[in-house]
């Protein structure tokens, strides 16, 4: 499994979250935090960029979708980048990516915030 | 060796286990003369007889002095001066030979008046007499004293040379053969008074059984017989020409070659030639069959056998197939009858045949003397040359034959580890279509076509195995038989639909066979079993080594339970193994190895990564891609967690079976608390459609939408997950196409 990465890149009025390799419910509870943190200090712009997830299980999806309700709750944006294709299956299987935008890369995903 | 041996023999690898005869008569040609003077070494034709001359005489001439080795081969001749020129010059040749200790000398073409000559010049004018007396003799056509100078020879070289000599007669039998004159009367018999003087030793060699010479008014001669090679030596022998020939060959399959072939060495010989030359090897015994068959209809036994045997006569050809097949053998009154031919035509045909050794005719009644091989072959010439069948036609009956005796011989070893051997075998199971009588107690030769029979009535479809179990894992304990369950898919589809379970009872009782109360049991427990199992398409097989009675026959057949012996389960087991699908680029087909592999689990944090790095590695070893193995963990991570999560205790483990095979993955999950997922049972998760989000709940679903099959079993305790992932689909997946969306 690849190794650990920086975990967030801020630009501005925008943030690049960078997920660790494997999402189960400790690494979702600590990207839930780090996402309400930045909600909290009125950055609504998010991109979750998973090129370095290699697998997410479905208690990580389920948190993923608590984060995508509360960012949608705070009237933000949370765009998805990186996902590999058995992950895409994932959010798809519960229904993820038809609320969440889905992006090939993070450059992607930073010019498909909406004006 | 070949260059050093004075006549020419076999190579040294090719010559076996007569060591004990050529020791034996080394010793009695050296000791001194006894009231005996001589053997008699009888066997059939290609038994070794020559081979043992050659090296006794190789022997005499190079480890000793005190006895002259003279090898004489008889032959057929024109008259007496024919046999008598030959054997002077071959026993005058020899002994220069020795006494020079120049064995180029027996080597050499030389003619009478050469080796007078060298004699001579050796200032031996005593041997140097023999000849000219010879030439004396036959410029006078006085015959007898050709014969007489002749056959002494060997008396008077004795006595001039103080040393005896010792003969080595090979083709003995011709030797009744030599007339005096053409259509004379044989000499045979003065040739033996001079044999049994008791002036030298000798060993005659010849196929006939009765011992030339004997009778009340002559000396008796010592007899050994030379039979076959015994059944552990020969298989010896032919597993060590395989290893000197680099032909791919198995110890049981060579075991009954060994016991085919009757021990003869030359016909060994001749099969592992033959399937090196053809490029098979001798491993299975449907290539034995069909190198043998080939031998001895085309090959070189075929040859040296119509070069032994006159059997041009359709009468011969005739009399000598009636005989063969017959036990009991024919009167000459019965053969008349039935051949509707004089007796005289018949009395020329018995005769020849006698003569040849395929026939002993005792008090008016002609029985078989040949061999297997031998019949075989004149099934086959009787077949093709007198009924005018095709050679495949003829073939046929002998390849049938040969094989159902290969196979029951063989079956016999298929009593011992039957579990082991059928559960290899079940493991096999891989789609093919094999021949139903081999779950039925038919005639191997029979139940083919019937009326009204669809053709694929013929042929039962094996599912394609998962799995392989001992029944008590499914709290199965009764007495009786072994149960094992074997759990599959037909037409290599891994929907439940198409889910099938084999309930296989094993008896493995030696001496044993089925009986009535076996298969009641069986009935019984696997009744039982099914519903413990609920599976909804069973099929129940009940296989013995020592076969059914007929009445436990009867009933499986009712009850529609397949029933197989050992003859059937070798028979299965070729088949399994020879319909395997080939590698590409022609390579022999190998049977696909199915592995397995276990882990358990602590319920612990993260541990279900442990599972998940191994099915990378294990998927990786069956050739799944990378989205396939992504796919694969991500489903086992999912079961484990589920696992975890329902397990009732704490510090529980989970255990884990991957069943690897060449063409797909099955993961066995199961909670050893037996707790594992009891609500999961019954659940059908299926959600369309933008809904309301859902947060917990979908590991079952993404489990069935990523794997090919998912299913739990319902054990004595708790239930198990089972997830098959199949390495080539039955056409492609669509969605998946239009989800490789980045």
């Amino acid at each position: 499994m690849r190794k650990k990465g920086r975990n967030f890149k801020q630009l501005g009025d925008r943030v690049v979250v960078y997920p660790d390799n494997y999402i189960n419910d400790l690494e979702g509870e600590k990207l839930e935090k780090f996402c309400y943190g930045f909600l909290n200090r009125g950055i609504r712009r998010i991109v979750m960029d998973f090129s370095n997830t290699e697998m997410i299980n479905t208690v990580g999806v389920s948190i993923l979708i608590g984060i995508m309700e509360k960012v949608r709750e705070n009237e933000g944006v949370l765009l998805f980048s990186g996902l590999e294709r058995t992950n895409y299956e994932i959010c798809d299987i519960v229904g993820l990516t038809k609320h969440v935008p889905v992006f090939k890369t993070e450059k992607e995903a930073l010019e498909g915030f909406p004006a | 060796m070949k260059d050093e041996t004075i006549f020419s023999v076999c190579p040294d690898t090719e010559f076996f286990y007569r060591q004990g005869e050529i020791e034996y008569l080394f010793s009695r040609a050296v000791q001194p003369l006894k009231s005996l003077p001589g053997m008699y070494l009888m066997g059939a034709r290609w038994m070794g007889k020559t081979e043992i001359l050659r090296r006794v005489h190789q022997r005499l001439f190079v480890e000793q002095a005190g006895v002259v080795p003279v090898y004489y081969q008889f032959k057929g001749y024109f008259d007496v001066e024919d046999f008598a020129g030959d054997y002077l010059r071959e026993i005058i040749k020899q002994y220069l030979a020795f006494l020079k200790r120049e064995p180029g000398i027996v080597r050499k073409e030389t003619s009478l008046d050469g080796l007078k000559k060298l004699l001579l010049a050796s200032d031996m004018p005593g041997p140097a007499g023999l000849i000219s007396r010879h030439n004396e003799a036959r410029v006078h056509g006085d015959r007898i004293a050709v014969l007489r100078n002749a056959i002494t020879a060997p008396v008077l070289l004795s006595e001039y040379l103080g040393s005896r000599l010792f003969l080595l007669l090979d083709d003995f039998d011709l030797s009744e053969g030599v007339r005096l004159y053409r259509g004379g009367p044989a000499v045979f018999g003065e040739y033996m008074e001079t044999l049994n003087s008791g002036a030298f030793s000798f060993v005659a060699a010849g196929s006939r059984k009765n011992i030339p010479g004997a009778g009340p008014s002559r000396p008796s001669v010592e007899a050994i017989e030379l039979k076959g090679l015994a059944k552990e030596t020969a298989t010896t022998m032919a597993i060590e020409m395989c290893r000197v020939h680099k032909v791919e060959c198995d110890g049981e399959v060579l075991s009954y070659l060994a016991e085919l072939l009757g021990g003869n060495p030359m016909y060994i010989k001749n099969i592992v030639w033959a399937a090196r030359k053809r490029g098979t090897g001798l491993a299975r015994l449907r290539d034995l069959v069909d190198v043998y068959v080939l031998e001895i209809s085309d090959g070189n036994i075929a040859f040296a056998l119509r070069s032994a045997f006159d059997l041009r006569g359709p009468l011969t050809l005739r009399v000598a197939r009636a005989c063969a097949d017959s036990e009991k053998g024919f009167s000459l009154q019965e053969m008349s009858e039935r051949f509707a031919s004089s007796f005289e035509e018949l009395k020329d045909a018995l005769g020849s045949l006698e003569e040849s050794g395929l026939l002993e005719i005792n008090c008016g009644l002609a029985k078989w003397a040949g061999d297997n091989v031998i019949k075989d072959f004149i099934s086959y010439i009787y077949e093709k040359d007198l009924k005018g069948r095709s050679a495949d036609e003829a073939k046929t009956p002998i390849i049938c034959n040969r094989l159902k005796q290969g196979f029951s011989l063989l079956g016999a070893k298929f009593r011992e580890d039957s579990a082991e051997e059928v559960s290899m075998l079940l493991k096999g199971f891989n789609g093919q279509r094999v021949s139903r009588v081999l779950f039925r107690k038919e005639s191997l030769a029979g139940g083919r076509e019937k009326e009204g029979r669809k053709r694929g009535w013929y042929e039962v479809s094996l599912p394609h195995i998962v799995g392989c179990f001992d029944a008590s894992g499914w709290g199965e304990g009764g007495a009786g038989p072994l149960i094992l369950v074997a759990k599959g898919f037909k037409n290599a589809s891994y929907v439940e639909a198409n889910e099938v379970t084999w309930i296989v009872g094993i008896k493995d009782a030696p001496a044993v066979s089925v009986h009535m109360g076996d298969v009641e049991n069986f009935m019984r427990r696997s009744s039982e079993l099914r519903a413990k199992l609920r599976a909804a398409r069973v099929i129940r097989w009940m296989v013995s080594s020592e076969g059914f009675s007929p009445d436990a026959l009867k009933r499986l057949g009712q009850e529609g339970i397949y029933s197989s012996d050992g003859t059937q389960l070798l028979f299965l087991k070729d088949a399994v193994e020879n319909k395997r699908v080939a590698p590409a680029g022609g390579e022999k087909a190998v049977p696909a190895p199915i592995k397995e592999f276990e882990i358990f689990l602590p319920v612990k944090a993260r541990s279900e990564l442990v599972a998940a790095r191994a099915v990378e590695e294990i998927g990786e070893e069956i050739g799944f891609d990378e989205s396939a193995i992504a796919q694969i963990r991500t489903a086992l991570v999912e079961a484990c967690i589920n696992a975890f999560e329902h397990g009732s205790v704490r510090d529980g483990k989970i255990h884990i079976r991957f069943i690897a095979a060449k063409d797909r993955l099955a993961i066995h999950i199961q909670n050893l608390d037996g707790a594992f997922g009891r609500d999961l049972l019954g659940q059908t998760v299926s959600r369309t459609g933008p809904v309301a989000l859902d947060k917990r709940g979908w590991g079952i679903e993404l489990m069935k939408r990523i794997m090919d099959d998912v299913r739990f079993e319902k054990l004595g305790v708790g239930i198990k997950l089972v997830m098959v992932k199949y390495l080539k689909k039955m056409g492609e997946d669509e969605d998946e196409k239009e989800r490789a969306k980045l």
